[in-house]
């Protein structure tokens, strides 16, 4: 039960400062992941993956995965709904003084800054999946063989998605759809 | 405001939209002006923009956030938590739904092999939305000098909560220090990449 009340916290501070948008949420469970060990590295694409393939903002996908995780249905609500509670308070402050807050200097001034640092943390996020999934330096200790180190195969596939992913642009539903029919005949 | 319209309504066109919602929050900007705009009348494809760009700056989620805004448009506060709650729904729902049954099919090799190809998927869509980002973020010196900081410090394991306000706090402090300069923004680059 302690728990759930420390991940609801925590995710009442990832929604007040997680902005625009689901995928910058991604670098801050790997610091919940570093912090409490409540799932593993595996699990959080293992979430992503599965939020692309559900409706709904991803976002509230993975917020409701977590909470599930770690605190059953309870756990699930509460995550939720704490990490909508930050922005339902600016939104509706907001829409009251909308009219004439448009432009607003601080505002701009805060994202200038922000965004290329939510860039970077992405960037990050990215890497370390792509290190789980394409290199192995633990196989590579034990038997010094290039090829035990990098999967070539994963390498590969992703070039192949990369591909694909740049023709489609704004379709993730699609990419994910193909990589389940590439993961029932391709064995990594 | 206007008065035509009921909470349960709003609720159910927001659920609507929630369900046929797949992606980011880009994807949402259809399926509000066919229901507010062009239906329900409740706002004007004007306000929806504007809604759109401001709810991108805001914490939270797109999606989530231009909900509570043509919601707030509609009913006030409590419009704003309907449209909120509608939006949320399916993805919660379709999330305890799945996890009930998850632990059982991931016993299986073939979904464990699934599994692995579908982290390479996300791989290439977390950099897809990097591309996307990198646009109107990365765009000169200031920008790029924050990127390579929050990098450093990102690979030095610093809490990412710690990065983002700090760099929030450096793009205030540039403009206190700095008052008569302008703001860059790369807005034909964020005008063509999110229309």
């Amino acid at each position: 039960m302690h728990n759930i009340f420390v991940l609801a916290f925590e995710y009442f501070k990832i929604g007040t400062v997680a902005i625009g948008g689901g995928y910058t949420v991604i670098p801050f469970l790997y610091y919940l992941v570093e912090k409490y060990k409540w799932f593993n590295v595996a699990e959080i694409t293992q979430m992503i993956a599965i939020s692309n393939l559900t409706p709904g903002p991803i976002g509230i996908n993975m917020a409701t995965f977590v909470g599930i995780k770690v605190g059953g249905n309870i756990g699930a609500a509460l995550t939720t709904i704490a990490f909508l509670i930050p922005s339902m308070i600016i939104v509706c402050s907001l829409s009251k003084f909308l009219k004439n807050n448009k432009e607003n200097k601080y505002i701009n001034s805060i994202m200038y800054g922000l965004r290329p640092a939510a860039v970077a943390l992405i960037g990050v996020a990215g890497l370390k999946i792509m290190n789980t999934t394409c290199f192995n330096l633990q196989a590579f200790k034990i038997s010094h063989n290039l090829w035990d180190f990098i999967s070539l195969k994963s390498l590969i596939l992703l070039a192949v998605f990369s591909i694909i992913g740049l023709k489609l642009k704004k379709n993730p539903m699609i990419l994910i759809a193909i990589a389940i029919l590439v993961g029932l005949v391709v064995k990594i | 405001m206007t008065k035509k319209i009921t909470f349960l309504k709003l609720f159910w066109i927001f659920f609507k939209i929630g369900l046929v919602l797949f992606g980011g929050g880009y994807a949402i900007l259809p399926f509000l002006k066919a229901e507010m705009v062009d239906k329900e009348k409740i706002c004007t494809m004007e306000e929806i923009t504007d809604f759109y760009a401001l709810s991108q700056c805001l914490p939270g989620l797109v999606a989530g956030n231009i909900s509570m805004f043509t919601g707030y448009k509609a009913k006030g506060v409590f419009g704003a938590l309907s449209a909120l709650a509608g939006v949320c729904m399916p993805a919660y729902l379709s999330i305890v739904i799945i996890f009930s049954f998850l632990s059982i099919i991931t016993g299986y090799p073939i979904i464990q092999n699934i599994f692995e190809v579908l982290d390479i998927a996300v791989c290439v869509l977390i950099f897809l939305t990097i591309l996307e980002l990198w646009v109107f973020s990365v765009f000169d010196k200031f920008t790029t000098f924050i990127f390579i900081l929050a990098l450093i410090a990102s690979i030095l394991k610093i809490s990412p909560f710690i990065v983002v306000i700090s760099a929030g706090m450096l793009g205030i402090i540039r403009h206190i220090l700095f008052p008569k300069e302008k703001i860059p923004s790369n807005s034909n680059a964020q005008g063509g990449n999110n229309a």
